[in-house]
C-alpha cells in the first residue's frame, strides 16, 4: 500500500513550519513519527497534499526542565520518553505509559506529539497526561498558548488544538504524589487500551488522602475520574467504583460498554493501590 | 506519473544514490528502487513487524517511515547481516528451524540483532519484550526465542550453547547415536 | 542395502534445506519477483454484500495517467472452483456480487499507484438484494438466492447418516447427555499477503508464478477459465510465506493476472493488500453443533449423534468436504460404536470459508472433548479415564468405516498425565488455576483425490548423472512445513549422500510431476513414500551397476558417506560419483520416478470418500490456565503435549510444527475470531469486517507464550515413510477444548464456545452466583429437517461398507466420488 502523492517538507525551525502550515493550509498535515498519520494516508483516510516533517527541528526532541516543570519536545519518541532519567525522576508513571505503548517498533518511531494530537480515545498517553496535570504547549501564527489535558481532549479524535498551531510541547508540573502507575489491558490486536487507568497518590499513615486519575479507552474521550478524586479517602474500592461515573463507556467487538465499565473500576481500585504501594518511592 | 526524487541513502553501510516516486515508504524504496527484497511486508499498516529494518541501529517499521524522512541514516536490512559467513543469529535461525516459511523472518533478524548489541546477555523477557512488535504465524515463536539466546552466546564467544536436547527431539525421544 | 531402522538422516534435528535461503533473505517470495515490461493489477471489490451489479463505469479511471487496461468479467464466463461440484466463482462477477470484497473489475497500470488510484476512481451502480448473514436467515430465506444451486434454498449442502441404530443405543445408556456448542470462525493470517505474477510467452503460452498450495488446482482452473490447452500454462509456485490452508484455492486474482497478461501481452503482476486477504479468507467455518451421547457408567459411549451447521460464506470452496470433515473423524480416538451424523453448509453473504488447519475437524473436536469433560463430571469420573479405558484400538475399523493402522493415542495421554502430575494436581490446584486434558488425531493426507481419478497422488522423479549430484523433482510446495527437507532427506538416505548433494525443483507444472498439493498433512507421507520409491529404484541400478563392476553381490553393498562399497569390506568401493557414472556407463542417462496411490478404504456408501487416510495421527494435551476473576482475563502458563508422529524424519521440525500448532490453538480458544457485524441499512447492511486488519483480527505475540513441554511418541506406521505420519495440523485440535475444561477446573463455570473471551468468563461467573449452571454458549441449534439419513450398518453388525438405503434417500446435489466429472456450473 502506498499513500497517494503529496510534497514534502522537513523544515529546520519552527518559523518556517508554521510558515508552511499557514501556507498549505488544509492541505497540510504535521508529521513528527508517521504512526498514526501515514497508515491513514495508506487508506486514504487523510489525503494531504503537503507533509511537513517537524523532525528536522532539534528543539522539538528535547527533554528538559524549565522552571520546575517537565518539558518534553512534541517530537520526543516514546522511547526516549520511556528511558528518560528526567522524567523518571519527575513522575516515573509517565515512563511506565510510554512503556505500555504499542511494541519496541512504535516506540522507537513514535512521538509523544504525534499521539497527542490524534487524540485517539483508547491512547495511553491522556490518561498519564490527565493524570499528572500536564498542559500542552500549542504555537501558531499568533504566538504561543498553552492549553490543560483537560481541556485538550475534546472528543472522539478531536482536540483543542486550533488551525495552524502546532504542539511543540508537554508541560508537566512539579508533581507533589508520593506514588504512581499506570495500569491496562490492552485489545490484543492493536494494543490500544480496553481501558488504560493512571493513577498519582499521596498517602499518609498508609492511607490514600488524594489521588489524580486518568482514565482512557473506556468512553469516547479520555477523562479525568473526578468521582473517583472526591471519594478516596472514603477507601479505594469504594471510590473505585465511581470510575465510570458520568460517561457513557463505549461498545464495541473488543468490549461491550458494561464490560469497559467494569474493567474501569478494578483498574481503577488497582491502580491506586499499586500507586499507594509505590508511594515512598518516586512517583 | 508521480514526482520522482533523487536521493541518496546509506543501506548495509553502502552509499546510493537512487531515484524513486517522492512519496514511496522507505519498503517500497528498498524492495523496489534498491532491489533488496530480503525486506517483506505483511500488512504495510505498521501492525506485524514482518517489514522491520534498522534504522541508525533501532528497529522501525519501513512501511510507516517517508523515504525521505531517512536520508543520510544509517539503514541495515537483512542483506546486510551476511558478511563472509552467516550472522550468529543466522546460522543459530536455520539450524533450530526457526525459520520456517521464512517470511517474518527478516524482520525478526533485525529487532534480535538490535536487541542483543543493546543487550549482550538478553533474559527470555528481553527477548519476548524486544520481539513482540513482530509477529510470526508458523514457529509459535519458541525456536526463535531459543535461536536469539543462542545467537547471544556466540556472540559472547561461548560455544557449547545450544538448546537442550528437549527441545530439538522431544522430551523423551531418545537422541540417536552419532 | 537400505537398513531403514539406522538411518543416518532421518531422525536427525538437521538444518533444512531452505534454512539459509530464508535467513539471508534469499528466498524468492512472489511478490519479490519484477520482470521487464511488468505492468501492475489491481482489483476493484464490492463494498455492498448482495447485490447484482447494474453498471460499471469507468470514465474518470481511464483518464487517470498510466492506467493501462481493464479486465471484465464478461471476458471468463467460465466458472471455477476446488471442489467439481462447486464450480460457483467468476474470476470477476458480472452478474452479481456475494460479498464485501467479491471483486467485479481489474485495472491494470504502469504502477501499483496508478492501478491503487483508478480501482478508487472506478464506479460501480449496484441494485442491491436481501442480506443473508448467518445459518438462521439462510434457512429461512428462500428469496434472493445467493447461488442457484445446492441442495434447497440458501443450503449448500445438508448431509445424514447414520451407522448403526443410534436411537436404540441411547435407550440403552446409564447417562444421555447433549450439549450445543459454538466455535466461531477465525482466519489464517499468513504473514505473507498473496501475491501472483503472470508472464506470457509471446507464444500464447503463459507462465504463473503465485503464492499458492495447490499449483496442480491452479494449474486445472486457469485451462478452465482461459480456455487454453493446460499443456500450454505453466504454474510455478514460489515458497509461501505461510498457507495454513488459505492459499488452498486457485483464486480470482491469479486468473484476472494471467488473463490481463494475455490480453496485453506484458507480464502483469498483483499483490493483495492484507484488507484483500481477509476478502480471500476461505478459513475456518464458523460451526454451531449439538452433540448427544449414550455413555455406559464406565464412561464408555453407546450411542453418539452429533449435528453441525457450517456457515459457509459467498463460495463452495472446500465447503462440501468441510462439511464431511465435521463429522468424519469424531470415531477415530474414541470408541464410538453407534454413530449419526447430521451435517449442512448453508452460503452467506461473508467472506468465503474453506479449509484451515484442521480442516473442518477442530470444531467438532472442540465440541466433542468439551462434551466428554461434562459427561467424565457427571459420572464422578477423572476426564483422563473416560479418554484412556475407551480408545479405539490400532489396527481396527470404526463404525464409519475408517481403517485405523498404528494408533499411539494411549502412550500419549500416559505421557501428557505423567508429565503434568495430573493425577496429583487436577481440581486441586489453588482457587483461579485449572488443568483441562484433551485428544484429537487428524489424517495424512485424504484417501481420496479432490476430482475423482485413478492417478497417483503424487508423483518424484530423480535424475542423476556423472558429477554426482542427484536433482530430484516434485509438484510439493514448501510453505513453510518443511516439505524441501522431507524430500531431500527421504533421498539422501537411502542413496547415502548428503543433503547437499541434492537440487530440489518443486512446485512446477511444466517440470514436475503432479503432486496435488500442501493441503491436508498429506506431503510428508505421501510425497515421501513416492521418494522413497524413486530413490530406491534408483539405488538398485546403481547397485547392479556397481556390483558388476566389483564384482560384488548387489545385497552386499551399502551405500554411505557419499560412499558404495562392499559391506564385508569397506575399503572395497568407490565414491557415489564414481557409483552413478558406472551406473551411468552401462545403462545411459539415468532417471527414475516413484509414485504413492492411498491404498483403498473399506466404505463403500456416499460420502465414505472424506475421512479414509493412509494413517492417522493422535495427540494428547493438558493445558494450565490462570484465571483473573475480576477481569474474566486467563493467561496459560503452561502446556504439557504428546504427539504421535509415527516416526520424525527430521524431529527439530516437528516440534517446530507442534509448537506453531499449540501457538494457533491458542490464538483460536483465547481470541482469534472473523467475527463479522452489520453496517446499518442506511449505509447498505453490509457484513464486514470492523476494518478488516490485523489491528482488529487478534492473534498471539511473543508475549502470550506459555511454556511447552513436548514429548514425541514414535510408533511407526506401516504406511508411512520411515513410519513417519503428520505433524501439522494434529496437534492444535486438542488445545481448544484442553483450555475450556481448564478454565472449568480453574472456576467452575463452562464456556461452550470458542475464542473464550474474559467477558463471556465474567458472564458464566456472574450466572452461577445466581444459581445458575454457570455456562456461556449457544442456547440452540437451528431447526432443520434432516430426512432420512443414510443408513449403514457398521463393522460390529457385519456390515459390508454399504448403505442399505441408498436408493431410497436418493441423490442430493452430488459429492466428489460419485460425480466422476462432477462439473456443475
Amino acid at each position: 500500500m502506498i499513500p497517494a502523492e503529496f510534497d514534502y517538507a522537513a523544515p529546520a525551525t519552527l518559523d518556517e513550519a508554521i510558515g508552511l502550515l499557514q501556507e498549505h493550509g488544509d492541505e497540510a498535515k504535521i508529521l513528527t513519527g508517521g504512526h498514526s498519520l501515514v497508515p491513514l494516508m495508506k487508506l486514504r483516510l487523510a489525503r494531504p497534499g503537503m507533509v511537513v516533517d517537524l523532525r528536522k527541528i532539534d528543539q522539538l526532541s528535547a527533554i528538559e526542565m524549565d522552571n520546575g516543570s517537565l518539558r518534553i519536545g512534541a517530537a520526543a519518541t516514546h522511547d526516549a520518553i520511556q528511558h528518560s532519567d528526567l522524567v523518571s525522576g519527575h513522575c516515573a508513571m509517565l515512563c511506565e505509559c510510554a512503556g505500555e505503548i504499542g511494541d519496541l517498533q512504535v516506540r522507537n518511531a513514535g512521538t509523544i506529539g504525534g499521539s497527542v494530537v490524534h487524540a485517539d480515545p483508547a491512547a495511553d498517553w491522556p490518561a498519564g497526561l490527565l493524570a499528572a496535570d500536564a498542559s500542552m504547549v500549542l504555537v501558531g501564527p499568533g504566538g504561543e498558548r498553552t492549553v490543560a489535558a483537560s481541556d485538550f481532549f475534546v472528543g472522539l479524535m478531536e482536540s483543542a488544538i486550533g488551525e495552524g498551531e502546532i504542539l511543540t510541547a508537554v508541560s508537566i508540573p512539579a508533581q507533589s504524589a508520593q506514588g504512581g502507575a499506570y495500569l491496562k489491558m490492552a485489545q490484543q490486536a492493536s494494543g490500544f487500551a480496553l481501558c488504560g487507568v493512571a493513577a498519582l497518590v499521596q498517602v499518609e499513615g498508609g492511607n490514600v488522602t488524594s489521588a489524580k486519575v486518568g482514565i482512557t479507552g473506556v468512553a469516547n474521550t479520555p477523562y479525568r475520574a473526578a468521582a473517583v478524586e472526591a471519594a478516596v479517602s472514603g477507601g479505594l474500592e469504594a471510590a473505585a467504583g465511581h470510575a465510570a461515573d458520568g460517561v457513557t463507556p463505549l461498545d464495541d467487538i473488543h468490549a461491550s460498554s458494561a464490560y469497559r465499565s467494569h474493567l474501569a473500576a478494578v483498574f481503577t481500585r488497582r491502580a491506586l493501590e499499586t500507586a499507594a504501594a509505590r508511594a515512598g518511592g518516586s512517583a | 506519473m508521480s514526482e520522482h526524487v533523487t536521493a541518496t541513502y546509506r543501506v548495509n553501510s553502502e552509499g546510493r544514490t537512487i531515484a524513486h516516486p517522492a512519496h514511496h515508504t522507505l519498503l517500497e524504496v528498498l524492495r523496489e528502487a534498491c532491489g533488496l527484497t530480503g525486506t517483506k511486508h505483511g500488512c504495510e499498516l505498521g501492525e506485524c513487524g514482518t517489514c522491520t529494518v534498522l534504522i541508525d541501529g533501532e528497529p522501525q517499521l519501513s512501511c510507516l517511515v517517508l523515504a525521505r524522512e531517512v536520508e543520510g541514516a544509517a539503514i541495515d536490512t537483512v542483506e546486510g547481516l551476511e558478511g563472509r559467513d552467516l550472522h550468529p543469529l543466522q546460522k543459530t535461525f536455520a539450524d533450530l528451524g526457526a525459520a520456517q516459511c521464512g517470511y517474518c523472518t527478516p524482520g525478526i533478524l533485525m529487532a534480535a540483532k538490535a536487541l542483543i548489541e543493546r543487550k549482550p546477555t538478553p533474559t527470555r523477557a528481553d527477548v519476548c519484550e524486544a520481539l513482540s512488535g513482530n509477529l510470526c504465524r508458523c514457529t509459535g515463536y519458541i525456536k526463535i526465542i531459543e535461536a536469539v539466546e543462542w545467537a547471544a552466546a556466540l556472540c559472547r564467544g561461548e560455544s557449547g550453547a545450544r538448546p537442550a536436547d528437549a527441545s530439538l527431539y522431544g522430551v523423551c525421544k531418545e537422541k540417536p547415536h552419532g | 542395502m537400505a537398513d531403514r531402522d539406522q538411518p543416518r538422516i532421518v531422525g536427525t534435528p538437521f538444518r533444512r534445506v531452505d534454512g539459509v535461503a530464508k535467513v539471508t533473505g534469499r528466498t524468492r517470495f512472489a511478490d519479490d519477483l519484477a520482470f521487464p515490461r511488468m505492468v501492475h493489477l489491481k482489483l476493484v471489490r464490492s463494498h455492498v454484500p448482495h447485490a447484482n451489479i447494474k453498471e460499471i463505469d469507468t470514465s474518470a479511471a481511464e483518464r487517470i495517467d498510466g492506467v493501462i487496461h481493464f479486465v471484465r468479467g464478461e471476458d471468463m464466463p467460465n466458472t471455477f472452483g476446488i471442489l467439481p461440484v462447486s464450480q460457483d466463482e467468476h474470476a470477476l462477477a458480472f452478474e452479481k456480487v456475494r460479498f464485501v470484497g467479491d471483486a467485479v473489475l481489474g485495472v491494470v497500470a504502469l504502477t501499483e499507484d496508478a492501478a491503487e488510484e483508478a480501482t478508487r476512481a472506478v464506479k460501480v451502480d449496484y441494485e442491491e438484494l436481501d442480506t443473508i448473514g448467518s445459518v438462521e436467515e439462510a434457512l429461512v430465506t428462500s428469496t434472493d438466492k445467493i447461488h442457484e444451486y445446492g441442495d434447497e434454498g440458501n443450503i449448500h449442502k445438508k448431509v445424514s447418516m447414520e451407522f448403526g441404530d443410534v436411537e436404540s443405543g441411547f435407550d440403552d445408556a446409564d447417562l444421555v447427555l447433549e450439549d450445543t456448542i459454538f466455535y466461531e470462525g477465525n482466519t489464517h493470517l499468513a504473514m505473507e499477503q498473496h501475491a501472483a505474477v503472470a508472464v506470457p510467452e509471446g507464444d500464447g503460452k503463459i507462465t504463473v508464478w503465485s503464492a499458492t498450495q495447490t499449483p496442480h488446482y491452479v494449474h486445472r482452473a486457469l485451462a478452465k477459465v482461459l480456455e487454453l490447452p493446460a499443456a500450454h500454462i505453466r504454474v510455478i509456485a514460489c515458497p509461501n510465506g505461510g498457507g495454513f490452508g488459505g492459499k488452498s484455492d486457485p483464486f480470482n486474482h491469479e486468473i484476472v493476472a494471467a488473463k490481463a497478461a494475455l490480453q496485453i501481452g506484458r507480464p502483469v503482476k498483483i499483490c493483495l493488500t492484507r484488507e484483500e486477504v481477509f476478502y480471500c479468507h476461505r478459513g475456518r467455518h464458523p460451526v454451531t453443533m449439538h452433540v448427544k451421547t449414550g455413555f455406559k457408567k464406565d464412561g464408555a459411549i453407546v450411542s453418539q449423534h452429533l449435528k453441525t451447521a457450517l456457515d459457509g460464506g459467498a463460495f463452495g470452496s472446500y465447503g462440501v468436504a468441510s462439511t464431511y470433515y465435521t463429522g468424519a473423524l469424531q470415531t477415530v480416538t474414541y470408541k464410538v460404536p453407534r454413530y449419526r451424523f447430521d451435517g449442512l453448509r448453508a452460503f452467506t453473504n461473508k467472506p468465503p470459508c474453506g479449509p484451515k488447519r484442521g480442516h473442518g475437524t477442530p470444531q467438532p473436536r472442540f465440541a466433542l472433548e468439551v462434551h466428554l469433560d461434562k459427561a467424565a463430571h457427571a459420572l464422578g469420573m477423572d476426564p483422563a479415564d473416560i479418554r484412556l479405558n475407551h480408545l479405539q484400538p490400532k489396527n481396527s475399523v470404526t463404525a464409519n468405516w475408517l481403517k485405523i493402522g498404528s494408533m499411539g493415542l494411549e502412550e500419549c495421554l500416559q505421557k501428557v498425565i505423567d508429565g503434568s502430575g495430573w493425577r496429583q494436581r487436577y481440581g486441586k490446584l489453588p482457587e483461579g488455576h485449572g488443568l483441562g486434558i484433551a485428544c484429537s488425531s487428524y489424517l495424512c493426507g485424504a484417501g481420496l483425490p479432490i476430482y475423482w481419478n485413478h492417478m497417483p497422488h503424487t508423483g518424484v522423479q530423480i535424475k542423476l548423472d556423472r558429477s554426482g549430484g542427484v536433482a530430484v523433482f516434485c509438484g510439493e510446495i514448501e510453505i513453510g512445513q518443511g516439505s524441501d527437507s522431507v524430500l531431500a532427506a527421504c533421498v539422501a538416505e537411502v542413496l547415502g549422500i548428503d543433503l547437499k548433494d541434492i537440487r530440489l525443483c518443486v512446485g512446477d507444472t511444466d517440470l514436475t510431476p503432479v503432486d496435488l498439493g500442501s493441503y491436508s498433512s498429506r506431503v510428508t507421507l505421501m510425497m515421501g513414500n513416492a521418494a522413497l520409491q524413486a530413490a530406491e529404484r534408483a539405488k538398485e541400478l546403481i547397485a547392479e551397476a556397481v556390483a558388476e563392476r566389483l564384482q560384488v553381490p548387489a545385497g552386499q553393498l551399502v551405500f554411505a558417506e557419499r560412499r558404495v562399497f562392499d559391506a564385508s569390506d569397506p575399503e572395497r568401493g568407490m565414491t557415489f560419483s564414481e557409483a552413478v557414472a558406472t551406473a551411468e556407463s552401462k545403462f545411459g542417462t539415468l532417471g527414475t520416478t516413484g509414485s504413492y496411490t492411498p491404498p483403498r478404504s473399506p466404505g463403500r456408501f456416499r460420502g465414505a470418500g472424506v475421512g479414509p487416510s493412509p494413517a492417522y495421527s493422535y495427540s494428547a494435551c493438558v493445558i494450565e490456565v490462570c484465571v483473573d476473576r475480576e477481569t474474566g482475563c486467563y493467561t496459560v502458563p503452561k502446556v504439557w503435549i504428546a504427539h504421535d508422529v509415527g516416526r520424525s524424519i527430521n524431529p527439530a521440525l516437528v516440534m517446530g510444527q507442534v509448537e506453531g500448532s499449540i501457538y494457533k490453538g491458542l490464538g483460536e480458544a483465547m481470541m482469534a475470531e472473523s467475527a463479522l457485524r452489520r453496517l446499518p441499512k442506511k449505509r447498505s447492511n453490509a457484513l464486514v469486517h470492523k476494518f478488516p486488519s490485523m489491528l482488529e483480527y487478534k492473534s498471539p505475540t511473543f508475549l502470550d507464550m506459555p511454556e511447552i513441554v513436548t514429548y514425541l511418541v514414535e510408533d511407526p506406521d506401516p504406511n508411512g515413510p520411515f513410519g513417519a505420519k503428520e505433524v501439522g495440523q494434529g496437534p492444535l485440535l486438542p488445545v481448544m477444548p484442553a483450555v475450556c475444561n481448564a478454565i472449568f477446573d480453574a472456576v467452575g463455570v463452562r464456556i461452550d464456545q470458542v475464542p473464550a473471551h474474559p467477558q463471556m468468563i465474567l458472564q458464566a461467573l456472574d450466572d452461577k452466583a445466581r444459581g445458575g449452571p454457570g455456562r456461556y454458549g449457544p442456547k440452540r441449534f437451528p431447526d432443520v429437517s434432516w430426512g432420512e439419513p443414510l443408513r449403514v450398518p457398521t463393522p460390529d453388525e457385519g456390515g459390508d461398507g454399504k448403505a442399505i438405503n441408498a436408493e431410497q434417500v436418493g441423490v442430493r446435489g452430488g459429492t466428489m466420488k460419485e460425480d466422476p466429472e462432477g462439473v456443475k456450473s
